[in-house]
């Protein structure tokens, strides 16, 4: 893909008339659409990794909006999907939202509210890629650290000063000050708080983990 | 497209065969039992009337051998003269003959004495003089028994007297009883191992038959009187288990066809009710259907023209963009428009209308109660159709019998809401110079002010869960009709529907 972070928006509606016009209404605010005829189409065929959001009608012929949003669910689907009805009960929208709907909008549909709607998923979306491939990165790094490395760093979250570790570990500063050196080349952190903020939490599940498995 | 359909579930709902099986099974029972106390009571009958019979014929015959004793002593007491026979045969023909012989001197007369009938044979015996006369004891003599030819014989102070009867020539006293065919009776003398037919039997011995036997208290003729008859086919009493039968199968069949109606009303009533489900039904399903169908194009429709209103906003705005979404805006709300004739086509289809026929109002309004009687009952809404002469109008029946149900049906679901002793429901027919008119009054809540003139508009429903229909169809179905229907407040208090419907011409005729 040229633009991989361009959204991507897959329309599912058997109507052609309805698929025509409101890819129309989407893509006048720069988003791009993909109409998928049918809700078996759009599972076998669309991309799971591209970021955007989806939009399903929940009456279909073959498999029905509601069948198809459990099926994305099971399959671990994350992009974003909003359910479009034109008869919406109470019990229809209970459903959808169980079944992972982010939204639930009545046809005829006001264009500022599918805008919106869309817009929002969207950033959602992006919004999570992005923390996931954080997460990514940061447990890389962390998995590069030394035990001793790994001990220093809870330290230095707990807030403790060198001297004060050095103690602690019954080593000498230098040798701390030199851990502490290797530990913020590793974790590529630039201050103490960017360490703080990207790792703390890293540090308390493997605290945690450590204890559970020695105890 | 949605498809108006009634689907009426016309499951086979017959007499469960187990239940007629015991129905059958008991009338059969009753039948036979029945049948059982017929027969007996007529063999009982028979049997009383035979025993009665029986009685008399051996008390008749004991009398006359009774008699014969005393003839016997009669004769041997008397002194003997010639003529003292002479009446016997006239009044015993049985009797044949009489002799009697002296068997002491005075007064000697040897002349034997003559029966004029009989062979007379007198003999002179000797007898001891100067006996006593004592009372002769008579003593049976032989004779042909078969033939029921026997004699008697005395022996008196003087003379000795021997009868020869005859009893085939016994006239049957008047008291015996009559031959009659329903019991004929055959009657034996038995003496010894012999036995003497005196009334023989007539008929074959293989039905049933009857006896009595009994002796005769005499001393000299010690018989045994054996009384038969015999019963036959022909006692049967058919003519009653007949009637019997008629009358268990009469009740069956009364009491099946009571089963059975009651089961058919049962079924009307629940079709009845399954038909206005499935009306409902069916109305929801092309309610939904319609929105479908409708809100498809609108919802294309909107967002074509909010996408062009989005694009008017850039400047300079893209040209080919505006012309594509207003394209498909008009391409749209036509096709929106195609379903809504469609839908009106589909709803109104002027061929398959039911042909008018006349009908007589004040009926079709007693039909319309009829059917909603469970709920009229169940309400305890006391309804009554008044109509002083015959009104005929020129209808559809089916769409006459739908509009007169929802006007009811209406009514009712208003009554409701009121206490029972207030509830009120009057079908009244009436005419105009062009119209028959059929009001349906009710006592209940009554149609609001701000309603009445929007009353007829379609899914407009005080009820909760009511699609608003009924009285929209019931509009459309009496204007098709040719006629209107129009709603106004009842005084006191409820709701006055008023429907009419042109006359039928044919009214002028009779």
């Amino acid at each position: 893909m040229t633009e991989p972070l361009s959204p991507l928006i897959h329309l599912i509606d058997d109507d052609e008339g309805v698929r025509n016009a409101l890819s129309l209404l989407i893509g006048t605010v720069g988003l791009r659409v993909h109409t998928w005829p049918d809700a078996q189409c759009f599972i076998d065929g669309f991309d799971r990794q591209g970021i955007g959001a989806i939009v399903m009608d929940v009456r279909m012929p073959g498999l029905s909006g509601l069948a198809a949003l459990d099926m994305l669910l099971a399959q671990g689907v994350d992009q974003p999907v909003i359910v479009l009805t034109g008869h919406g009960t109470v019990d229809l929208c209970r459903r959808a939202f169980k079944a992972g709907a982010t939204e639930f909008l009545e046809k005829p549909v006001d264009d500022d509210q599918l805008l919106d709607a869309l817009q929002a998923a969207v950033r959602q979306h992006v919004q999570s890629r992005q923390r996931m491939a954080a997460d990514r990165t940061t447990r890389e790094r962390y998995a590069q650290l030394s035990a001793r490395e790994k001990e220093v760093l809870g330290l230095i979250v707990s807030g403790l000063t060198n001297k004060e570790m050095a103690r602690v570990l019954a080593l000498s500063p230098r040798t701390v000050e030199t851990h502490r050196a290797h530990l913020f080349a590793k974790l590529e952190a630039d201050s103490l708080a960017q360490l703080i903020k990207g790792y703390a939490a890293l540090v308390d599940a493997d605290d945690t983990h450590t204890t559970t498995g020695t105890g | 497209m949605c498809r108006l359909s009634l689907r009426v579930h016309n499951a086979p709902m017959r007499l469960e065969d187990k239940l007629l099986r015991v129905w059958v099974g008991l009338a059969v029972l009753v039948a036979l039992a029945g049948s059982a106390w017929l027969l007996l009571s007529e063999w009982a009958r028979l049997r009383n009337q035979f025993d009665v019979q029986a009685r008399i014929v051996h008390r008749l015959i004991s009398q006359q051998m009774v008699q014969h004793e005393a003839v016997l002593s009669t004769l041997a007491l008397l002194p003997p003269a010639p003529d003292v026979a002479v009446p016997l045969t006239g009044v015993y023909p049985h009797i044949r003959s009489v002799q009697v012989v002296l068997t002491s001197a005075p007064p000697a007369t040897d002349a034997p004495l003559a029966i004029p009938s009989g062979q007379v044979a007198a003999a002179s015996e000797p007898t001891p003089a100067g006996t006593p006369p004592v009372l002769p004891a008579a003593r049976l003599g032989v004779g042909n028994w078969t033939a029921g030819q026997y004699s008697l014989q005395s022996q008196g102070a003087h003379t000795r007297v021997t009868l020869a009867i005859d009893l085939s020539q016994w006239p049957l006293p008047p008291e015996w009883p009559a031959a009659s065919p329903e019991l004929p009776l055959a009657v034996d003398l038995l003496h010894g191992p012999d036995t003497y037919p005196l009334q023989p039997q007539g008929r074959p011995d293989w039905d049933w038959q009857l006896e009595a036997t009994k002796a005769i208290a005499s001393s000299s003729q010690p018989f045994t009187v054996r009384t038969r008859t015999h019963l036959t086919w022909q006692h049967v009493p058919w003519w009653q288990l007949g009637v019997w039968w008629l009358a268990v199968g009469t009740l069956l069949w009364l009491s099946l066809t009571g089963v059975r109606q009651r089961h058919e009303r049962q079924r009307a009533q629940a079709l009845l009710k399954l038909d206005q489900v499935s009306r409902l039904g069916t109305l929801a399903e092309v309610g939904a259907g319609v929105a479908h169908e409708i809100n498809q194009p609108l919802t294309a429709v909107l967002a074509n023209a909010q996408a062009a209103r989005r694009a008017l906003k850039d400047s300079p705005p893209d040209i080919a963009l505006l012309r594509h979404a207003v394209d498909q805006t008009v391409q749209q709300a036509k096709r929106a428009a195609d379903v809504v004739t469609r839908l009106r086509r589909l709803l109104d289809k002027p061929g398959e209308r039911a042909p008018m026929r006349r009908l007589d109002l004040a009926a079709v309004a007693r039909h319309g109660l009829d059917l909603l009687a469970p709920s009229l009952n169940q309400l305890q809404v006391p309804a009554e159709v008044r109509s002083t002469s015959p009104v005929h109008v020129l209808a559809d029946p089916v769409a006459l019998e739908q509009i007169v149900h929802n006007l009811v049906q209406n009514a009712l679901q208003s009554l409701e809401q009121v206490p029972v002793t207030e509830r009120q429901l009057t079908l009244t027919v009436t005419t105009t110079p062009q119209h028959g008119v059929l009001t349906v009054t009710d006592t209940g809540t009554g149609i609001s002010p701000e309603l009445l003139p929007r009353l007829f508009e379609p899914f407009l429903s005080t009820r909760p869960g009511g699609l608003g229909l009924g009285l929209t169809l019931c509009e459309t179905l009496a204007n098709h009709m040719g006629g209107h229907l129009r709603a106004d407040h009842h005084a006191p208090r409820g709701a006055l529907f008023e429907l009419q419907l042109p006359l039928s011409q044919a009214r002028q005729r009779t």
